[in-house]
């Protein structure tokens, strides 16, 4: 039992004094009287005297439990909350402001102990609206960044009324926002004419939550100041065991049909234990089973090597994992162009060397057919093959992929049209994955025109001007494709002795990279003897460097020109100025830095949250089917002479299933937002990040419901016995009256 | 009680009132049982005599007197029996008075004292009017003073003046001082006790049971103060005893209750004590109008025994 304000007891005492006082100075002396019954007066105190005793004690006690009933009924005492039976939460005292910061992040959706951790969220949320029987308020605000919260202020909830709020918390795809949802709480608060303000937080609080929660110490303090209590409960596991399939993407952006790739599949392993197994399956558009394969994998993320052949067409890969306490993570889903072939534009001024001396040959050389069993006709491209034929050699599956899948299969998979500057045409470029401009330094204004035309609507183009072009004339030719201004050589005579290393300055693209690698050529060991050198300060816009020699001097350069780019090779591509045309890289240089460009040419499938969808179509109207099942019709706009669908709400992860023609949902498309992954890693904290999170929210994380409702009730006061000691008193009074009565009067 | 009248207390005839004698005079007091007078009177007496009140029939037996044959009897069954008339004789009455400190509790215009000497000087007055002889004694721890039975107005006078010569003092031994006061009650007649009975009660009634078994019908009359009985007193006090000066400190209010309830039971003893020794018990509680009590008494007695 708790005693409010004790000091008031002094007030007490002086209140208490004053009757004494009275009777002291009033009371009645002694009288003396002659008595002639003594006798019966004897006779009275002898039978009288043991009962009188406990008359007069009972009559003290009385009078005594009185005396200290009294100042309970000013002192307000109350006995301590006791926890509600059955499992209850514990009820609020009246106007109390009652918030409940859900997390309702994915990995929310783990399974926590015998059932999901969102279940006993919810099962926790029904019972803290249930235990609301006095005036006051509730809100459950999701933090999903979610500014308004679900609000109930009538009391008590009905059970319809909990069931339809219950109803509306479900699984976010995004992670928790501690911040903004502590910010929000804190706005409400502020807002709320309620004394009593409890915020209660329930999340997983992994690790992931914390390292991307933001800085909310200044909101808790806010809170403190404001008087409101913050309870946390976490729904961690204390064994946290979890794969997640982070990304797939293949090694090459265009991919060919038949033609192997390389897909990097990362997965992530979140555990407690030192290595774990899983199951890796893929399977594409039609349900086929492309892979399937265990993975190891130590605690971390870890990027797989899957060889996958696809046919022709857009494909739609889904990539799961065995099932495990985190279903939401497993599953992953991809779509892919896959051409039929790599077709590419030769333009060059009319060049009568021939042979070697001729740029051109070492390109049409490098991607020459292969024919089958091609051991006796050699071509340069002759790495990629063999790696082709590795890949194969080590994966059964692709052998049969590879034949199903190829559509010429006598042919190799680039095309090469060669002309010359007077015959190229915007038509000719239509159907172009990418064009290369080989030794020219001038065209005429419609040949630009058309070269600005194909890079701006998707094209690649690469300028690889030759020795003897004129610096001046070609920039002020190409000046609207140019990445930068070009620049006289860097010597006018070569020196065999000294040449220079090319390296990878643009390191962000994997498939780049791989240029470094021994298998795939290894860019570094060329040798550049002389190049152009680029103007200073002259780069454009969105351009950058992809690769350097040695020198620092830049040796390719790439601009984003419209929805295409311009590649511009400053050492030529003849073998002039390097010895890479006698190189191994040299074919998987120019086939890659084309299927790099040519992805460009096709609307991205796989979108970044709020990237556009866009589709050409012939329909008027198209419907989308959204992630969360909804389906919308879109309008199609006419540009030009073709039609296109456009949707920009993309926001929300997941499938979106387009059906460009109405009525026709046959042919559809699908598009994949992805989902943010970090909520796979929802291992608990460590100790020291959990008492650092306890105290910057200045309260434990209790993980039992029951010590949570405890933690809460403790702060309470409890019945009141103001009210039973006022009755009490009364009572004792009209006991102490009613025994007098009875016993002495 | 009249001031004048309180004034002339200590006068014998202050005693008896005129107004109080022409309320009384219509009383009566008689013994309930045989009594053994010389005169004649209305009390039966134990011997058979000639007058008009038929006693019984008995068969004759060779030797009894035929004049109190009943002849009317035999007219009408053949057989012979005596006719026995009751004899009527006058009563002796003993007042025994106990003065002792006790009786001179005082709450009120009279005490136990004034009220009891009121009494027994109306009692006296009803036996002179009856023509029976009376006797006073008056007893405190022994008996201590003796007025012989007599009649007549002379001794009606001695008596009153034995009353308003008495006056409160010693304490009380029942035991010893009734035994001694009765001892000269030797024939059958009434004898009254007045006291507040302030004493177990069994000893009381086994030492007037002597007088019972001898034949004599007693009368016990307690008398007490309404105040001692409620006891109502508001603070604490200190009680001092009449009799032996000692002081009992108590506070009134804890033990009223008790105190009546053990006053009630007192009385309660005395009477059924005195009952079961076959003679009568009233309590006359002390007021100015003392004649109301006994007179209530009285007529209560004659409606029950006559």
């Amino acid at each position: 039992m708790h005693l409010v304000a004790p000091i008031a007891y002094l007030g007490f005492f002086a209140v208490a004094a004053v009757p004494l006082i009275l009777y002291l100075l009033y009371r009645r002396r002694k009288r003396d009287v002659d008595w002639g019954a003594t006798y019966i007066l004897r006779r009275t105190l002898k039978r009288e005297a043991k009962k009188s005793l406990w008359k007069q004690i009972a009559i003290i006690a009385v009078r005594t439990l009185a005396f200290i009933a009294l100042p309970l009924v000013f002192l307000r005492p109350y006995l301590d909350w006791q926890p509600p039976a059955g499992g209850a939460f514990a009820a609020a005292p009246p106007s109390t402001h009652r918030l409940v910061l859900l997390d309702l992040s994915p990995s929310m959706g783990a399974t926590h102990g015998s059932g999901g951790r969102l279940e006993a969220a919810l099962g926790l949320c029904r019972k803290i609206l249930e235990a609301t029987h006095h005036p006051g308020r509730i809100d459950i605000l999701p933090l999903d960044g979610g500014q308004e919260p679900i609000v109930h202020e009538q009391r008590p909830v009905s059970d319809i009324e909990i069931e339809q709020i219950l109803g509306m918390l479900e699984l976010s795809t995004v992670p928790a926002d501690f911040e903004q949802g502590l910010r929000v709480a804190l706005q409400q608060f502020r807002a709320s004419h309620y004394p009593h303000k409890e915020l209660i937080l329930l999340s997983d609080f992994s690790a992931a939550d914390l390292k991307h929660g933001g800085r909310f110490a200044g909101t808790v303090q806010a809170l403190d100041k404001i008087g409101a209590k913050v309870f946390c409960l976490s729904y961690e596991n204390r064994v946290a065991d979890n794969f997640a399939l982070l990304d797939m993407t293949p090694g090459m952006d265009l991919l060919l049909s038949g033609q192997p790739t390389i897909f990097y599949v990362r997965v992530g392993y979140y555990g407690s234990r030192p290595a774990a197994q899983t199951w890796l399956s893929i399977r594409n558009s039609s349900g086929e089973l492309l892979i399937e394969q265990a993975l190891s994998l130590a605690p971390g993320d870890k990027t797989f090597q899957v060889p996958l052949s696809l046919a022709g067409g857009e494909q739609t890969l889904t990539a799961a994992l065995s099932d495990d306490d985190l279903a939401y993570d497993n599953r992953l889903e991809r779509s892919y162009h896959v051409s039929d072939r790599l077709q590419l534009a030769l333009v060059q001024n009319l060049d009568l060397r021939e042979g070697f001396d001729n740029p051109s040959t070492w390109i049409k050389t490098a991607f020459a057919p292969q024919k089958a069993g091609g051991a006796e006709t050699r071509s340069i491209f002759q790495l990629e093959h063999v790696r082709e034929q590795a890949m194969l050699k080590g994966h059964d599956h692709l052998v049969k992929q590879t034949l199903n899948n190829t559509v010429q299969p006598e042919q190799y998979r680039t095309i090469v049209d060669a002309v010359v500057t007077s015959q190229a045409s915007a038509d000719f470029f239509k159907d172009k994955d990418g064009v290369i401009l080989v030794d020219v330094d001038t065209v005429t204004e419609e040949l630009e025109q058309a070269l600005y035309k194909y890079v701006v609507r998707g094209g690649t183009l690469l300028l690889a001007p030759g020795p003897n072009a004129d610096p001046d004339t070609f920039n002020q030719t190409l000046r609207r494709l140019l990445p930068a201004q070009l620049a006289p050589p860097a010597v006018e005579q070569i020196d065999p002795d000294i040449y220079q290393h090319a390296i990878l300055e643009f390191a962000g693209n994997p498939i780049l990279r791989e240029l470094e690698a021994l298998d795939h050529g290894n860019i570094g060991n060329t040798r550049f003897y002389n190049g152009y050198r680029i103007a200073d300060n002259s780069m454009a816009d969105k351009a950058d460097v992809l690769f350097v020699l040695s020198d620092n001097a830049p040796l390719l350069l790439h601009r984003r020109i419209g929805r295409g780019s311009a590649l511009l090779w400053t050492a030529g591509l003849g073998g002039e100025w390097h010895s890479m045309v006698v190189h191994p890289v040299y074919p998987v240089l120019v086939a890659r830095l084309f299927n790099l460009a040519a992805s460009q040419r096709r609307f991205a499938l796989n979108l970044e949250p709020g990237a556009p969808i866009v589709r050409k179509t012939d329909s008027q109207t198209a419907r989308i089917s959204l992630p969360d099942g909804d389906e919308q019709t879109i309008r199609s706009v006419a540009v030009g002479s073709s039609r296109f669908v456009r949707f920009d709400h993309t926001q929300a992860p997941g499938t979106y299933t387009l059906y460009p023609y109405q009525g026709n949902r046959e042919i559809l498309f699908r598009y994949h937002v992805p989902q943010d992954r970090r909520e796979s890693d929802y291992r608990p904290l460590g100790g020291q990040s959990r008492s650092e999170l306890e105290q910057l929210i200045h309260s434990p994380l209790y993980h039992r419901e029951a010590d949570l409702v405890h933690a809460v009730g403790a702060t309470y006061e409890g019945s009141s016995l103001a009210s039973l000691a006022a009755l009490a008193l009364l009572l004792l009074l009209v006991l102490e009256v009613g025994l007098i009565r009875k016993w002495f009067t | 009680m009249t001031p004048q009248a309180a004034n002339r207390q200590d006068q014998p005839l202050a005693l008896l009132e005129p107004e109080v004698i022409e309320r009384v005079r219509q009383l009566e007091l008689f013994s309930r049982f045989r009594v053994e007078g010389f005169l004649g009177g209305s009390n039966r007496s134990p011997d058979q005599g000639s007058s008009s009140d038929f006693l019984r029939h008995r068969q004759y037996l060779p030797g009894d007197n035929p004049k109190y044959l009943d002849w009317r009897v035999y007219g009408r069954t053949e057989r012979l029996f005596i006719r026995e008339q009751e004899e009527l004789t006058n009563t002796r009455l003993s007042v025994v008075l106990d003065v002792s400190n006790s009786m001179g509790y005082c709450d009120r215009s009279l005490s136990k004292h004034g009220f009891a000497i009121r009494i027994a000087a109306v009692l006296c007055y009803l036996a002179f009017g009856r023509q029976d002889t009376f006797s006073l004694t008056t007893f405190n721890t022994g008996k201590a003073h003796h007025v012989p039975f007599g009649s007549g107005r002379s001794h009606l006078l001695r008596v009153l003046h034995a009353l308003v010569s008495a006056a409160p003092g010693n304490g009380t031994d029942f035991r010893h001082a009734l035994g001694q006061s009765t001892a000269h009650i030797r024939r059958k007649g009434l004898t009254i006790v007045l006291s507040d009975f302030m004493d177990d009660a069994a000893p009381i009634a086994r030492t007037l049971s002597r007088l019972r078994f001898e034949g004599s019908d007693v009368i016990a009359m307690g008398v007490f103060d309404p105040m001692e009985r409620s006891l109502d007193f508001s603070s604490i006090t200190r009680f001092h005893d009449l009799e032996d000066n000692q002081i009992l400190v108590v506070d009134p209010q804890l033990i009223q209750n008790a105190y009546q309830r053990e006053f009630d039971a007192h009385q309660q003893e005395i009477r059924q004590a005195c009952h079961r020794y076959g003679f009568e018990y009233t309590a006359l509680p002390v007021g100015d109008d003392y004649d109301v009590p006994l007179g209530a008494y009285l007529r209560h007695r004659m409606e029950r025994f006559t």
